[in-house]
């Protein structure tokens, strides 16, 4: 059988545990928030919504379509904007060590407002409007790209890859985001891309 | 015109307006040719610039205001609905500019911008209100704490001397030579 002090400890231990569950809301909002990982997702899906048949093989003028999505675990609301970006095979990507977007002229950008544990999905209809062949099998000229129904005179070269049979070239998007305190864009070391092949009309 | 982002927030007494544009520009056909970075700030034709930015700066603000009502724990997410479709407003003018809409154009920067303001204002609220509600429910908790504290602790004491007189009583009994002690 217990001693009489030993109850009274168990009492007091039982009050006190009484009072921290009455004191909790209280508590808890004193208490720091769980550390949880920060990241935004960034990811490029097929016309049908799914990660599968990209356009490839593409035409001068024929229209396709991808679907961007950005996703927000920031912790906040964020401001988030994609470049759109065409590159040859010879030119670099972005830098993912040093965090350095590519020097790649933007051809398009679209400002997208995430909330916090949001996803955010834009469609993006392009085409190769005009493309010349001058130096056929060496390399082929983007004349004129056209991005949701907007036209970028672009003048971009894409060489001719004999290993794979193509012009092929690189539409990337490059994710950047917003900091509220400089009120300015800084690049989010996030980048999708995908490779095209554009192939004569005959 | 730029690509449709789907979740585009369904309030507010300017989506009429809002749906006409849209619809407009959905179905306006032939592409519009324009330099590179077709959707950049510093493309903007010279007569819509100051409108376009004031437009920008306005869903800007909107959007410092939304982080602050979020900072106090306000559910901001359809105001962020809302600051992409003032967003998606202001990125039509390309498109109306091009085609020679200027009525347009000039209709949807003060569309966007009436929406960047709407949501400033309604954020504002919202962080008042917000900082209320979390006032008024941590003066209910102090309030629950105290009494219940208060309960817990006389329902304890009282319990402890039934308890004791229990014990004792028990003890007695068990002890004969303690019967006749106090």
């Amino acid at each position: 059988m217990l001693g009489l002090g030993e109850y009274k400890t168990i009492f007091i231990v039982v009050g006190l545990a009484g009072i921290l569950v009455l004191a909790w809301p209280i508590l808890s909002g004193f208490m720091p928030a769980r550390a949880t990982q920060r990241f935004s997702e960034l990811y490029v899906l097929g016309p049908e919504g799914v990660a599968d048949d990209y356009p490839y093989n593409m035409k001068a003028g024929e229209q396709h379509m991808v679907i961007i999505g950005i996703g927000n675990q920031l912790g906040s609301s964020a401001l988030y904007e994609v470049r759109v970006k065409l590159r040859n095979s010879a030119e670099p990507l972005p830098n993912s060590t040093t965090g350095t977007p590519s020097g790649q002229v933007s051809l398009y950008e679209e400002k997208a407002f995430v909330a916090d544990g949001h996803t955010m999905e834009m469609s993006i209809d392009f085409s190769f409007t005009d493309v010349a062949f001058d130096e056929p099998g060496t390399s082929c000229r983007v004349v004129t790209f056209t991005l949701n129904q907007l036209d970028v005179d672009l003048n971009q070269t894409l060489l001719w890859d004999a290993e794979k049979g193509g012009y092929r070239g690189e539409l990337f998007f490059e994710l950047w985001l917003y900091n509220p305190d400089t009120r300015a864009f800084a690049y989010h070391n996030r980048f999708v891309g995908f490779w095209v092949n554009i192939i004569s009309q005959e | 015109m730029v690509g449709p982002i789907m979740n585009i927030s369904r309030r507010g007494s300017y989506r009429p307006i809002v749906s006409v544009i849209l619809v407009f520009l959905v179905f306006l056909g032939p592409s519009v040719t324009i330099g590179r970075v077709a959707t950049a700030a510093d493309n903007v034709p010279e007569k819509y610039r100051e409108s376009f930015e004031a437009a920008q700066s306005a869903i800007l603000t909107g959007f410092s205001t939304v982080l602050d009502a979020e900072r106090s724990g306000a559910d901001v997410s359809l105001l962020v609905e809302d600051l992409n479709t003032a967003q998606h407003q202001l990125s039509g003018v390309w498109v109306f500019d091009a085609v020679g809409d200027t009525e347009g154009a000039t209709l949807a920067i003060a569309q966007s911008q009436l929406i960047a303001q709407e949501v400033a204002a309604e954020a504002k609220q919202l962080k008042a209100t917000t900082i209320a509600a979390n006032q008024s429910r941590l003066m209910n908790s102090a309030l629950v704490m105290i009494a219940g504290g208060a309960g817990l602790c006389l329902i304890l004491l009282l319990a402890w001397k039934r308890f004791k007189r229990g014990y004792v009583r028990r003890l007695r009994r068990s002890v004969p030579e303690l019967a006749g002690r106090n």
